[in-house]
């Protein structure tokens, strides 16, 4: 045997020798490089911050008196806006997971089921026919307007999923393959509607719609971090507790039913939470490319598809290349900021090209 | 206790008549062969007595229980079923996929742990056991799903009240491990489980099965032992094969060969 064989069977070996150890171990060290990442996002920006200051504005923070500059600095603008990332990019990263395994399919995104789409359209839609209606009767501005474009989005989103399932569903069940096929369908519309607005836009809506679009944590406040917060939590709660559902569904829909799973209800269980989870992502930060197709792709080959593993790594990675994402998307070019669905798209476009060029070694076919 | 009892079964599931009127009785530690040309219903018939498609007429009993009336995860600790075709492409290993039988137990990672090195044995599968299940030969996944439905039934001691539901089990096999394979099927049954198989290969059934069912368009032709149910009326009718039922030469038991 010549001496790369023998170190390709090692590896083989090894991969597989190791893996319940790998993948503790990827979750620790992501645990581990999490902090690190908010650390990177606290101290960069349009003004870049020493750790001393950024731990001296984090204390303030917490004490309640930001009155510094580094306070204000980390406290007002960067801690929100890192959390936000953080918990953005986790649910992000495991509602891809679990559309995955859902799909059995590794190369399937959130957005396959429309609920990017018809974010976008409602998202239009407030902007450009709800916001002037309600400005001119009940004076809405700024702030609140954001507020309702999320809202706006949120609604698109859970509409055009829902939309979805029920195209796919019939008295024999869901359809999982009709999913796909009606999510694209879906999503034309919705593309079509959108441009229709935008074709009845003005130039200021225009703009509006396109940054949002384009995805961006310029708007994190407070506020919003809460609710993203809040809805991070509950899916992440949610989720895993179908890691076992989700393992089973890999060897085909029946055999999971064979082997005592609620296919059915797991399906819609698992629907749903991914439309709340990036629905809300989607309202909050805009559409951010990428995150859920490439971040569990890359886990899976690291530790394999096992999804009690497979779902947290997920999330962790997702928050951890959020931070770092929106990092460079805030100092690349700074003052000005990019929005970060263009570094995300960037970042992961040519990641996920090798991932299908090399997709052999990895054991994964079709 | 009868395992599994078949009334006056039919199905029609998406409107067309898949089977009709197929009655037999499934005693604990027998295996029934179920034979028949293609498309004959055999895989229907399989799908039907795990719940796949629903019942229309007739009674379908598991241990005395209408079959509708079980509880998805208990029905999944007594019954396991291995399908012809495995669709999975990620790349789980081979051990994992054999634990995947375990998940609607809650017996602990000890004693899966226990079944895994037992079952990794009985399918000749623990050299396997580290590689990627995306990575192997057909025979190899085959073998490894075989482990993996045998996991799912897999206990200390007596197997009285499991039932296997096997479709082709050894299309894939060389012929040591058609025969390991086979002789795994028997020792499983001697155990006290029941066990339903599609196999193609007549000479195997005469040798594994205690009872034969020979299907025709979806309706039974011929139920009873091998040698009541292989007769050249049978290859005649159903099969329309021009065959030899002859005697083997050192078992108790009729042996077919093409003329």
């Amino acid at each position: 045997m010549s001496a790369l064989r023998r170190a390709r069977a090692w590896t083989i070996r090894n991969i597989a020798l190791t893996r319940r150890g790998r993948a503790k171990g990827l979750i620790v060290a992501l645990s581990g490089l999490l902090p690190l990442a908010m650390l990177l996002g606290l101290s960069n920006g349009a003004i870049a911050l020493a750790l001393t200051d950024v731990f001296d504005g984090l204390s303030h923070t917490l004490a309640g008196d930001a009155h510094s500059q580094s306070a204000v600095i980390v406290g007002h603008i960067r801690l929100p806006r890192v959390l936000l990332a953080a918990v953005m990019g986790a649910t992000l990263g495991m509602s891809g997971a679990a559309t995955q395994g859902l799909f059995r399919n590794p190369l399937a995104d959130p957005s396959l089921i429309g609920v990017t789409a018809g974010a976008s359209l409602g998202a239009a839609l407030v902007i450009v026919l709800g916001e002037a209606f309600l400005r001119n009767s009940v004076g809405l501005q700024g702030y609140a307007g954001l507020t309702l474009v999320s809202a706006g989005a949120f609604v698109g989103g859970v509409i055009s999923v829902l939309f979805v399932y029920r195209l796919a569903s019939s008295r024999g069940g869901t359809s999982v393959a009709t999913m796909l096929l009606a999510g694209i369908a879906i999503t034309a519309l919705a593309g079509a509607l959108g441009s229709l607005l935008e074709f009845f836009a003005d130039n200021q809506m225009l703009r509006r719609i396109s940054l949002w679009k384009m995805g961006g944590l310029d708007g994190a406040n407070y506020p919003r971090l809460w609710v993203a917060s809040i809805v991070t939590c509950v899916v992440m709660i949610a989720l895993p507790r179908y890691a076992t559902a989700l393992n089973a569904l890999l060897l085909g829909e029946s055999e999971a039913r064979h082997l005592g799973i609620d296919v059915d209800r797991v399906k819609m269980a698992l629907i749903i939470w991914v439309a709340i989870g990036v629905g809300t992502s989607v309202a909050m930060v805009g559409t951010i490319a990428f995150v859920g197709l490439v971040v569990p792709h890359m886990v899976r080959m690291l530790i394999g598809p096992n999804h009690h593993y497979l779902l947290p790594a997920s999330a962790l990675a997702g928050a951890i290349l959020l931070l770092v994402a929106d990092t460079v998307s805030r100092t690349a070019i700074a003052p000005t900021e990019l929005p970060v669905g263009i570094i995300t798209a960037i970042i992961g476009v040519p990641f996920f090209i090798s991932l299908l060029r090399n997709r052999h070694h990895y054991g994964m076919q079709g | 206790m009868t395992i599994l009892s078949l009334e006056h079964v039919a199905t029609s599931p998406w409107g067309v008549r898949l089977l009709d009127n197929i009655s037999f009785n499934l005693e604990p530690g027998n295996i029934l062969g179920v034979i028949g040309p293609n498309g004959a219903g055999k895989t229907s018939l399989l799908n039907l007595i795990a719940g796949d498609i629903s019942l229309e007429r007739g009674q379908l009993r598991l241990r005395d229980k209408p079959l509708a009336r079980w509880r998805r995860r208990d029905l999944a600790r007594h019954m396991a079923y291995l399908p012809q075709l495995s669709l999975l492409n990620f790349p789980y290993t081979v051990e994992e996929v054999i634990l995947l039988g375990r998940s609607p137990h809650d017996t602990g990672t000890d004693i899966d742990r226990a079944i895994l090195e037992e079952v990794l044995a009985v399918a000749d599968v623990a050299h396997l056991a580290e590689r990627l299940y995306t990575r192997l030969s057909g025979g190899e996944k085959q073998r490894v799903q075989l482990a993996r439905v045998f996991t799912q039934i897999w206990q200390r001691g007596s197997l009285q009240g499991k039932l296997l539901l096997l479709d082709e089990p050894t299309a894939a096999l060389d012929i040591s491990h058609q025969q390991s394979t086979g002789a795994a099927i028997r020792d499983l049954a001697d155990r006290g489980c029941a066990v339903v198989i599609v196999i193609h290969d007549f000479n195997a059934i005469a040798k594994l099965a205690d009872q034969v069912i020979a299907l025709n368009d979806g309706r039974q032709f011929a139920y009873g032992t091998p040698r009541e149910v292989f007769t050249e009326r049978l290859f005649e009718q159903v099969f329309a094969a021009d065959v030899v039922i002859g005697e083997h030469p050192y078992r108790d038991q009729p042996m077919i060969i093409a003329r």
